[in-house]
């Protein structure tokens, strides 16, 4: 156990979280990615944003290894993503999709635990580490007074911190989040994504979220990278995004910005 | 899905109106080609007189028959707003198929005079039950073609059962119910094209109230249509249609379903360019399938009757068009079965059902006064043969059990089963192969025979559902046309009318009446056998139902788990086919009940769908022996009629 969890952490020091080099992806008759290059650190929470249709989800996609890219090379951690291992992947990297499939009938704590099986695998014993992993994601995420309620009886805001629970129980260092909050209201996005950001700093751990809301964007993450038409539109941190010039670049209307009264943050909004 | 959407409309369907193209030029070739064939020599009476009375006249009703039946599904696909609708998969054609078996044995003098009359009673009643049966969930797709495959199947169940009891003499009714498109006069010429001119413009007069109904029915009220009653005349014109087809020339599938996809295809977009192009294309198919059949039967001397063919061609054309289909299909949410969950203590009540019931099986029966209790001696004589059909059927009905709650789970889909993704007919067509080519092969060839249709049959369906993620439609439409395929081949074999054709329809209608009992103790292996390492395997049936997407994240080698488990799945679909016959619908059930009753989780279903299912097979194979004692009636029929009820009511739940 000892030996898998230190093989599943590379010294996250010394290499990028992901390193990308001539990525592209392609459908029949259309190119989605073409030829992108981007580095990511480790230890910091990646927004990636832009219109529909830009890139961004097949990106995250290729990152967590949901796709597979027609040329270039993705790098994880230093090691090529697709000589890893699926378990050993899954111990380093959880992803959570757009789409969520409906949950099977399963309560909350059994849904949970299907984030241990790249520890124990078909065939390996539910060990009491795997059980104080399951307690701990859902009592961080705060999904334990309800752990024996069907999934799919939750509503919205709930089923979401359920995912985000069985992601942490996965106990990896990476999470790759693609629009977590597209289906909820403007205080359970808050919610959610203060969760994220909390629970990232708690944990050490790199996040790569994609998000429609440039402001909410700005306000969780430590750098933002913004694709336009399977290319990188404008890369740098908050405060180089939130510039009436940059956004306009990046969503094509024009966009001004003013101060947030109470937190002094620069706030974005369409003209 | 959008990706898809966007490339139907990006790239041109450029293949496909060359393909329409290349099939018109083919078949006027090929039918060319008969023609100068059978081209009389001068003086020659004889010949003169087979070109006109034979080759010309079995042209223009193929020509005819496979116009109607464009229509007849370009019709259907409209009214009902579903692109798999077609009078065969709807059960028309086999209700009219049932409906003239039955009337030849009990009114052969009605037969003779109304022909039409007899098959479109039985094609109308079919569809009135389809339409009933699926009408509280508001005519929804996957219903109407869930009802039509459980109508379908039950038919022609009744109609094998009417020829298996009836002998000899019925076996000629089968080669008719492949299709057989032979003819001597040009009576049924003139017959089909007064009916066909006379649908073609009843159709024409409804084409406004059809453009509507394009719109959603709330909508198509708002602006004035009576939408019931237009479906209703539309769906009397297109049973009208197709059961004038099959009084003429018998069961021709596929041709409805094909012709109008076709259609499309080739770039008609409005109805008014379908209802004209989807005619010429059943023309075309039907046709062409007519003369490759004469051209394959110069070789042979048995006929191949050319609605077993339809589906051969139409089949793989299926096939080839589903990917291509793109977003035309709507994705509905499956719902979602909430039942209480269940202590696994409670497993122990099946388990008690399943005891009572083999009680009942080896215990009771009836002699000549009415029923009996078999004690004593009595009971040492018929217990030897009571008890392997027993032993057969209750390890038959868990392992369709088992394979249900395992395709179920693979694919996420809730109407997965091996009846109604075609693994069972796949099992058939491996079955009759080993029949064909090794006729003193040993149970376990078979066995092998079926396993390795199964397994063809399952990679087919998952291979054309995969990349629409499962998607209930896209599921359904792979294992009918897997199915479809399945059973022309089969109909093709049973055709030829050697001694595999009698066992053929045995195992079509599906008996436990003959197992000896060293097929029970074989059905009983392979029940342990397959079923026994499940268990193990359950991390896998709790991980799947959640997408593969969702198996790769958390790091499953989903190609891997799917692959044995699928292969799993078709051993235990090909062994308990081998004893009941394709169509019992236990492996659809029994999964359903296990979950309703609360066993949700993969170890507790797969108990309690073990469990229930042999119950329910025992159930039947005892009614099967008792209903119409002294006869014995098919085990896969009543099985049916027992499950098709509960399908149905599975379907209208809410």
């Amino acid at each position: 156990m000892v030996a898998e969890a230190s093989a599943a952490r590379p010294a996250a020091s010394k290499h990028a979280l992901f390193d990308l080099a001539g990525v592209s992806f392609r459908v029949p008759g259309r190119s989605i990615i073409e030829s992108l290059d981007l580095r990511m650190e480790a230890g910091q929470i990646h927004g990636l944003i832009g219109p529909n249709g830009s890139g961004k989800s097949t990106l995250v996609k290729m990152l967590a290894r949901q796709e597979v890219p027609a040329s270039g090379r993705i790098h994880f951690c230093g090691e090529d993503i697709q000589s890893q291992g699926d378990r050993v992947f899954a111990r380093r990297l959880a992803y959570l999709p757009q789409f969520m499939p409906s949950t099977d009938g399963m309560n909350v704590e059994e849904f949970v635990a299907l984030g241990r099986f790249p520890w124990h695998g078909t065939f390996g014993r539910f060990t009491v580490v795997d059980r104080a992993k399951v307690a701990e994601a859902m009592d961080q995420t705060g999904v334990t007074p309800f752990r024996a309620r069907l999934v799919d009886t939750l509503s919205g805001g709930e089923r979401q911190r359920v995912w985000l629970a069985l992601l942490l129980a996965q106990d990896t260092q990476c999470l790759v989040l693609d629009e977590p909050t597209s289906a909820l209201d403007i205080s359970h996005q808050t919610e959610m994504l203060d969760l994220v950001r909390n629970l990232a700093r708690k944990r050490g751990l790199s996040v790569v979220v994609v998000l429609h809301d440039i402001n909410m964007a700005a306000r969780i993450c430590d750098r933002l990278v913004a694709m336009g038409s399977g290319r990188i539109v404008a890369d740098g941190t908050p405060a180089d995004i939130m510039r009436a010039d940059v956004l306009e670049r990046i969503y094509g209307i024009s966009m001004g910005l003013f101060t947030h009264p109470d937190s002094g943050i620069p706030v974005a909004f369409v003209r | 899905m959008s990706l898809n959407r966007l490339r139907l409309a990006t790239t041109p369907t450029l293949s496909a109106t060359l393909l329409l193209a290349g099939l018109g030029l083919l078949t006027a070739m090929l039918f060319g080609w008969q023609i100068v064939g059978d081209w009389p020599a001068p003086g020659d009476r004889l010949a003169g007189l087979i070109l006109f009375y034979a080759t010309l006249p079995r042209g223009a009703v193929a020509l005819l028959a496979g116009a109607a039946l464009g229509l007849a599904g370009a019709l259907m696909q409209r009214v009902l707003r579903n692109p798999i609708a077609d009078p065969s998969t709807l059960g028309v054609v086999s209700g009219a198929q049932l409906a003239m078996s039955a009337a030849l044995l009990y009114a052969p003098g009605l037969m003779a005079v109304a022909r039409e009359g007899v098959a479109f009673v039985g094609g109308a009643l079919a569809l009135f039950l389809v339409v009933a049966l699926s009408w509280r969930r508001a005519l929804d797709p996957i219903t109407v073609v869930l009802s039509g495959m459980l109508i379908s199947l039950i038919a022609a169940a009744f109609s094998a059962t009417l020829i298996l009891a009836n002998g000899e003499y019925m076996m000629s009714m089968f080669i008719w119910g492949g299709g057989s498109l032979e003819q001597q006069s040009w009576a049924p010429t003139i017959s089909l094209v007064i009916r066909f001119v006379l649908a073609a413009v009843v159709a024409g007069l409804l084409i406004r109230p059809l453009e509507l109904l394009a719109l959603d029915d709330a909508n198509a009220r708002a602006l004035g249509l009576g939408v019931t009653g237009t479906r209703l005349a539309v769906l009397t014109l297109s049973v009208f249609l197709a059961a004038s087809v099959t009084a003429e020339v018998g069961v021709i599938g596929f041709i409805g379903l094909a012709a109008p996809n076709l259609a499309r295809m080739a770039g008609a977009r409005t109805l008014r360019q379908i209802l004209f192009l989807s005619p010429i294309a059943g023309a075309l198919i039907l046709l062409m399938t007519d003369g490759l059949v004469r051209l394959v039967s110069l070789g042979i001397s048995q006929t191949v009757p050319t609605g077993a063919a339809t589906a051969l061609l139409g089949g793989p054309l299926l096939l080839w068009l589903l990917p291509r289909l793109g977003g035309s299909l709507r994705v509905t949410q499956q719902s979602v079965v909430l039942a209480a969950r269940a202590a696994s203590w409670r497993l122990l009540f099946p388990a008690l059902l399943l005891l009572v019931l083999a009680a009942c099986a080896l215990f009771v029966g009836k002699n000549g006064e009415g029923w009996a209790l078999a004690t004593g001696h009595i009971l040492d004589l018929v217990v030897p043969w009571r008890a392997p059909r027993f032993i057969a059927a209750a390890a038959a009905g868990a392992m369709l059990a088992a394979a249900g709650v395992l395709m179920q789970r693979i694919t996420g889909n809730a109407m997965a089963s091996p009846e109604v993704l075609g693994i069972s007919s796949g099992a058939g067509v491996g079955l009759a192969a080993v029949l064909v080519f090794m006729p003193a092969a040993s149970r376990l060839v078979e066995l092998g025979g079926a396993a390795a249709g199964a397994v063809i049959a399952i990679l087919l369906v998952i291979a054309l559902s995969a990349r629409h993620r499962f998607a209930a439609e896209r599921l359904l439409l792979s294992g009918i046309a897997v199915g479809s395929l399945a059973g022309a081949l089969v109909t093709v074999v049973m055709a030829r009318g050697g001694p595999e054709s009698l066992r053929l329809l045995n195992w079509l209608s599906g008996s436990t009446s003959r197992v000896s009992p060293e097929d029970a103790m074989t059905a009983l292996a392979a029940a342990v056998l397959f079923i026994a390492p499940l268990p193990l395997l359950a991390r896998w049936l709790q991980v799947l139902p959640l997408g593969l997407s969702f198996a790769q994240s958390v790091g499953l080698k989903r190609s891997l788990a799917a692959s044995i488990l699928v292969l799993i799945a078709a051993l235990l679909s090909a062994a308990s086919t081998l004893f009941v016959g394709p169509l019992s619908f236990v492996g659809l059930m029994a999964p359903h009940m296990a979950r309703l009753a609360g066993f949700v989780r993969p170890i507790p279903q797969l108990i309690g769908a073990v469990l229930i299912g042999a119950a329910l097979m025992v159930l039947a194979d005892w009614m099967a022996r008792t209903l119409a004692f002294p006869y014995q009636l098919p085990i896969g029929l009543v099985a049916a009629l027992v499950g098709g009820p509960y399908l149905v009511w599975l379907l209208n739940r809410r």
